[in-house]
């Protein structure tokens, strides 16, 4: 049978509900022994955003770049609690954005209050709702019995608007970032991807300021600060998609992950100005991490690095238990 | 199909619909050789034309045979003629059986014919399938909008491509450099040796460094330190290299600050010609590389001792920290 597939701008446009196909949970695709990597578990739940980032690499992903949203929730949920009980003593963080935004459909969808629900039930796993929208309404009066992450990807104002095409305003997520806390979530923050302008110092530093006086550290599950990366191939779609972005023509290397990022003191200049703007607000207690980097980067910006993925694995595990109880205690089999 | 005799003035030969003028670099080794012949035993094959719906003739096959018998001052010519109705597809495919060595010359070529039967209305579908695949391209839409930039570029940049016989990948990579970029390189051909890759690594990067610095391709030309490369005596060889160096300098000055302030520590350590000390360039691995070549045991003390120095250890110590 002949399937219409439509290109990553036109597919945007409209939301297909369709089933669970194949595996839908797994290891985060950018996983890569050379650099530290979180260790968070992806489920594949949505197909392509409604969001115009410049730089997102679903453009340069997607074969077919129709909207899709899968509908058979209960269908997931099996997969991931057969997963799941395979490791028992293991704390699961599982976040629906890999293709994709967790909220930004939720209004037409309903996916995400749905998961919200059955992960209240689950004792060894956390979902990570992570959004560039300000699409919470719908979600504020669930029990959702914290084990929702609701996780905001953060930007300055400047790249909101130049880069982060149709996403929430900063006022806007922030707004909803406030209103989500209050309903008794836990909050991530992701200040990721970091990215270089004339200016971004006081840009960065102000941005840390108005997250904190939207929420309170404590309230925070985890940060993570990360810088601009993309596949060479990313290049000339970025280019030809967004003539005007400047992204493209920075300092850049090409790392052993087959990803171009900015050459790495330039890297470690961000990250050190972020944290150091985010120790003004956080405690020791916070648990802070770098998105996909190398051990060397995260001596020079917090001090030391994990062993492995696993270790930082073992490392949210242990925040999150001892500051907000979510780890189960571990049980008699 | 049998030939008739039509008059030559009759016979559309650039304006034909199947020109190849503009879609093919020909050989001139064919071109003698084809001359050589027709001196000594004159037209043989008829040509081949296509009828229009006014009755024109568009040459598809014998553009050399034509000029040959209007050098020659003769009136007719004979010619097979196929229908108005022909498929379009049967044409083309005629024309790459005849040209085919020539057309399979250089990855230009083959761009060059599939924008040829574009341009006479083959279906893309037809294209794809059977042309792209013939040609060992991927059949995919966009490379076909691919094909149509590449055939927008100046016609001196196609006729290098051909020359240099320039891959698959660094075509494609033209159409998204500026064209006064690569106008300038071929203004500079004379100077340095402009290769396929050479070309392709200084336009990345000019275009780069002057996007960054929101500057021009002649701004950059009347930079002092590169009107003293273009303008020395050094030799085309050596040209090319500084150029390289200072366009790689400018596009990634942190890396070629860090790594030249690297190349000073290694090079006040005096090290002798069998130990190198190596670094990623790149600065991404936290790591040097210690090389130490041994051909004589007798010699081994002496580098040890060289590695084991305290200046050794603070140099090595200094470049972890720049990494």
């Amino acid at each position: 049978m002949k399937t219409n597939t439509l290109n990553y701008k036109d597919g945007k446009k409209e939301v297909q509900a369709v089933p669970k196909k194949g595996e839908a949970m797994g290891a985060c695709a950018t996983f890569n022994r050379k650099y530290i990597c979180c260790n968070v578990q992806v489920l594949r739940s949505v197909h392509n955003c409604p969001f115009e980032c410049s730089y997102c690499f679903l453009q340069n992903y997607l074969n077919d770049g129709t909207t899709k949203s899968v509908h058979n929730i209960d269908t997931l949920m099996e997969e991931v609690k057969a997963r799941i009980s395979r490791e028992p003593q293991r704390l699961f963080r599982i976040g629906t954005w890999e293709l994709g935004d967790s909220l930004a459909l939720e209004d037409r969808t309903g996916q995400a209050a749905k998961l919200i629900q059955e992960f209240a039930g689950l004792d060894n796993a956390v979902l990570e709702l992570k959004t560039k929208s300000a699409c919470v309404d719908p979600i504020l009066k669930l029990d959702h019995k914290g084990k929702t992450v609701v996780s905001w990807s953060l930007n300055t104002e400047y790249i909101i608007k130049t880069e982060e095409h149709r996403t929430a305003s900063l006022e806007d997520r922030l707004s909803a970032m406030h209103k989500t806390a209050l309903a008794g979530y836990l909050i991530g923050l992701h200040f990721d991807p970091m990215i270089l302008y004339t200016g971004w110092e006081n840009d960065y530093e102000k941005l840390v300021d108005q997250v904190f006086n939207a929420v309170s550290p404590d309230r925070v599950a985890w940060i993570s600060t990360g810088s601009l990366r993309f596949n060479p191939e990313m290049k000339k779609k970025m280019e030809n998609n967004y003539p005007d972005n400047m992204l493209t023509c920075a300092e850049m290397v090409l790392g052993d992950d087959a990803k171009m990022r900015y050459v790495k003191p330039l890297r470690v200049n961000m990250y050190q100005l972020l944290y150091n703007a985010l120790r003004r607000y956080i405690s020791t207690d916070n648990l802070v991490y770098l998105c996909m980097e190398r051990w060397d980067v995260w001596d020079k910006v917090l001090g030391y690095h994990p062993d492995s993925a696993e270790h930082l694995d073992h490392i949210f595990a242990e925040s999150l238990n001892r500051r907000f109880g979510l780890m189960h205690p571990i049980k008699k089999i | 199909m049998s030939a008739v005799l039509i008059n030559i003035n009759d016979i559309l030969v650039e304006e034909s619909r199947f020109s190849l003028k503009g879609f093919l670099f020909e050989s001139d080794l064919n071109k003698a050789s084809t001359e050589d012949s027709f001196k000594h035993l004159g037209i043989l094959h008829p040509v081949i034309v296509c009828e229009d719906k006014d009755k024109r003739f568009h040459l598809i096959d014998g553009k050399k045979r034509i000029q040959f018998a209007r050098q020659s001052r003769t009136e007719k010519i004979s010619a097979i003629v196929l229908a108005g109705s022909t498929p379009v597809t049967d044409i083309v495919t005629l024309i790459l059986s005849d040209r085919r060595s020539e057309i399979g010359q250089s990855v230009i070529n083959k761009i060059l014919f599939i924008c040829f039967s574009e341009a006479v209305g083959a279906p893309e579908s037809w294209i794809l399938n059977a042309l792209c695949v013939q040609f060992g391209f991927k059949p995919y839409i966009e490379f076909l909008k691919d094909c149509k930039r590449i055939n927008d570029l100046p016609e001196k940049i196609k006729l290098f491509c051909h020359e240099k016989k320039f891959s698959m990948k660094q075509i494609l990579n033209l159409p998204h450099y500026p064209e006064d970029i690569l106008l300038q390189l071929m203004r500079w051909r004379s100077e340095i040796q402009l290769t396929a890759s050479t070309m392709d690594e200084l336009a990345s990067n000019l275009k780069d460094h002057l996007r960054a610095q929101n500057r021009t391709i002649k701004d950059f030309v009347s930079e002092n330190e590169v009107q003293e490369v273009i303008l020395s005596s050094m030799s085309p060889r050596d040209k090319t290299e500084r150029l390289r160096k200072l366009i790689h300098a400018k596009r990634f000055p942190v890396l070629s600050e860090i790594n030249t302030r690297i190349e000073e520590k290694v090079s006040q350590l005096n090290l002798p010609e069998n130990i190198s000390l190596n670094w990623d360039r790149s600065l991404e691995n936290k790591n040097v590389d210690i090389t130490v070549h041994v051909h004589e045991p007798t010699k081994m003390k002496k580098s040890l001792n060289t590695l084991n120095s305290a200046e050794m250890k603070r140099a090595i110590e200094s470049i972890l920290d720049e990494l």
